[in-house]
């Protein structure tokens, strides 16, 4: 028996949630129908509390004392029926553009010598491919913040580890399965520790505490342990509140 | 200034009714597990149900009073005793500056939560005070309690309760025939029907790891999955799924063997398929669960959680009632 799923797909999560799922993996395409679609459920009718983006799906909540699931389901079945998602994709708002710096290898990335031996790539050549793309942020979560960024080449179609570590720390650049991952706090994880920005993504005494958002882009440079402490985060933080002041 | 922790339990945490509005940044809604023993022990010392108070698991704090105040502890079966006298469970007790909060053996269920009258004020963080330790937020300092820490309280808005009670018929408690109630979905499609069939045949048994995350469960059979192909993003094991959010009370099981019920503090997301979801009713009742007891899942429809949903609702109302 082979599994077969049409999408998009629209399943109850218990009582109080639903989720809509644009596909069974990510694409950028789907990415950017989950995150046109997260735009739409900004009009969804009184009851739906909260809604949050994933790589290919949207988690609904809704409280059924004030609206019953039938009711969200069908408003989701009718902006699903009515909306060409791809035109809608082409409307999006332009996110942010950050060029982050990375201290690559040693202590900072300690499984960046294990790379050659799963990727047939050179230290070199991966941290070169790593940083000679423009990445999207596709969602946040996991752990406060952790930002999901797509999508790498072949090359970077890693295992992950079966058993997770000791936590790594916040600003931990990890790869697995064709994607990076940058958390904001420290974690427990089975991806591989590559490299360290000197950035901190969160800082929840901010207005805005996150750095990074769906939408936005990514593109790392590589820095040297020494470049990476005369880095000021405050410039980054500066441009974001400047931004987003600006919407 | 009027708690001090003389000494701190196990896992006691100050915790509300959480902080709903922050999943899509990874933040989950966390706060008290056993959400009726929270608002039931609010209610009793005439606290706003979502007032801050404390959880423990399986072993009291031992506590100070530097002023007089009132509190109640709900939830778990466990003796409460001020300066050495047992007190009784699910009362509201009044207290001198001086007198020593402490707790005796726990006789059943798991969770205790302690309400005191005006509420725990420490600083509200992303909206509310339920400590969060993994992300370091709310709370005292983010973190479970310490020896010596000191919790301020809220102005006292009522006075005159002491020996007020919540009758033992609105005591809601797991029973050595609790089920589990579960509405299949999600990735239910990724085993074989077999599989799904077994998973509420089984009897399954609470692990040691149980906690604010999540309950894990053992001594089920093992599942079949249904081939496919590897989708992007997703690792390599049939459990495996390109990276989503994980809802609360959902069912995840790695590697086909052993569910793990998600719970108040479980990451918002991550790469293992889950089969439905735990109904909002019974995730209270998770909470009270210590490990090594056995339980069953049920399947249940939308229309039966919402019934659950109701008469839990009617269960709260009854308790306002009461305690008029």
């Amino acid at each position: 028996m082979i599994e077969r799923v049409r999408y998009p797909r629209i399943c109850p999560v218990g009582d109080q949630a639903l989720l809509v799922e644009f596909g069974a993996s990510y694409s950028r395409r789907t990415s950017r129908q989950v995150l046109a679609f997260d735009n739409v459920m900004n009009r969804a009718p009184r009851g739906v509390c909260e809604t949050a983006p994933t790589l290919k799906s949207v988690l609904i909540h809704f409280d059924p004392e004030l609206i019953p699931a039938r009711q969200v389901e069908n408003w989701c079945r009718d902006q699903l029926a009515e909306i060409d998602w791809d035109t809608k994709t082409e409307r999006l708002r332009e996110g942010l553009r950050w060029k982050l710096p990375v201290v690559y290898g040693g202590e900072h990335g300690p499984d960046l010598t294990e790379i050659p031996g799963l990727s047939g790539q050179t230290e070199r050549q991966f941290i070169d491919s790593h940083t000679s793309l423009d990445l999207d942020v596709v969602c946040l979560g996991f752990s406060p913040g952790l930002a999901y960024l797509a999508e790498l080449p072949k090359i970077f179609d890693l295992p992950r580890r079966q058993s997770y570590g000791r936590p790594v720390p916040a600003g931990s650049i990890l790869v697995a399965n064709r994607q990076t991952v940058l958390p904001a706090t420290p974690i427990p994880t089975g991806w591989r520790r590559i490299g360290m920005t000197p950035v901190p993504t969160f800082l929840p005494d901010r207005k805005i505490p996150f750095l990074l958002a769906p939408g936005d882009c990514v593109r790392f440079y590589p820095v040297s342990a020494k470049e990476a402490e005369k880095i000021s985060p405050e410039t980054f933080w500066d441009r974001l509140e400047h931004a987003r002041s600006q919407d | 200034m009027p708690v001090k922790v003389i000494e701190s339990g196990i896992l006691t945490t100050i915790q509300d009714l959480g902080r709903p509005g922050y999943y899509h940044l990874g933040i989950p809604v966390g706060g008290a597990m056993d959400r009726l023993a929270l608002r039931s022990a609010n209610a009793l010392v005439g606290n706003p149900e979502d007032a801050a108070g404390l959880e423990f698991a399986f072993m009291g704090p031992v506590m100070e009073f530097t002023e007089d105040a009132s509190f109640a502890v709900c939830g778990a079966d466990i003796p409460a005793k001020v300066n050495d006298v047992e007190q009784p469970g699910w009362t509201v007790i009044d207290v001198r500056s001086g007198d020593i909060l402490s707790f005796g053996f726990l006789r059943s269920r798991a969770r205790g939560y302690i309400a005191f009258s005006g509420g725990i004020d420490t600083p509200q963080s992303l909206g509310s005070r339920a400590t969060y330790a993994i992300g370091a937020l709310g709370g005292y300092e983010g973190r479970a309690l310490q020896p010596n820490d000191i919790l301020p309280l809220g102005p006292e808005k009522t006075g005159g309760r002491a020996g007020k009670s919540i009758p033992s018929n609105l005591r809601r408690a797991t029973s050595a025939s609790t089920k589990l109630r579960m509405i299949p979905g999600l990735y239910w499609h990724r085993i074989v029907k077999k599989s799904q069939l077994n998973f509420f045949e089984d009897v399954w048994t609470v692990a040691n790891e149980a906690d604010r995350m999540g309950y894990r469960f053992h001594g089920g059979r093992e599942m079949k999955f249904v081939e496919r192909e590897q989708p992007f993003g997703a690792g390599s094991d049939p459990s495996n799924i390109t990276d989503a959010c994980y809802p609360y009370g959902s069912v995840q099981v790695p590697s086909g063997t052993e569910p793990i019920v998600l719970h108040r503090d479980a990451v918002s997301g991550g790469g293992y398929f889950m089969i439905g979801t735990v109904i909002s009713a019974d995730m209270d009742l998770i909470a009270q669960l210590q490990p090594h007891t056995k339980v069953r899942f049920a399947e249940v429809d939308m229309a039966a959680a919402l019934n659950a949903r109701a008469s839990r609702k009617a269960m709260l109302s009854e308790i306002r009632e009461v305690l008029k």
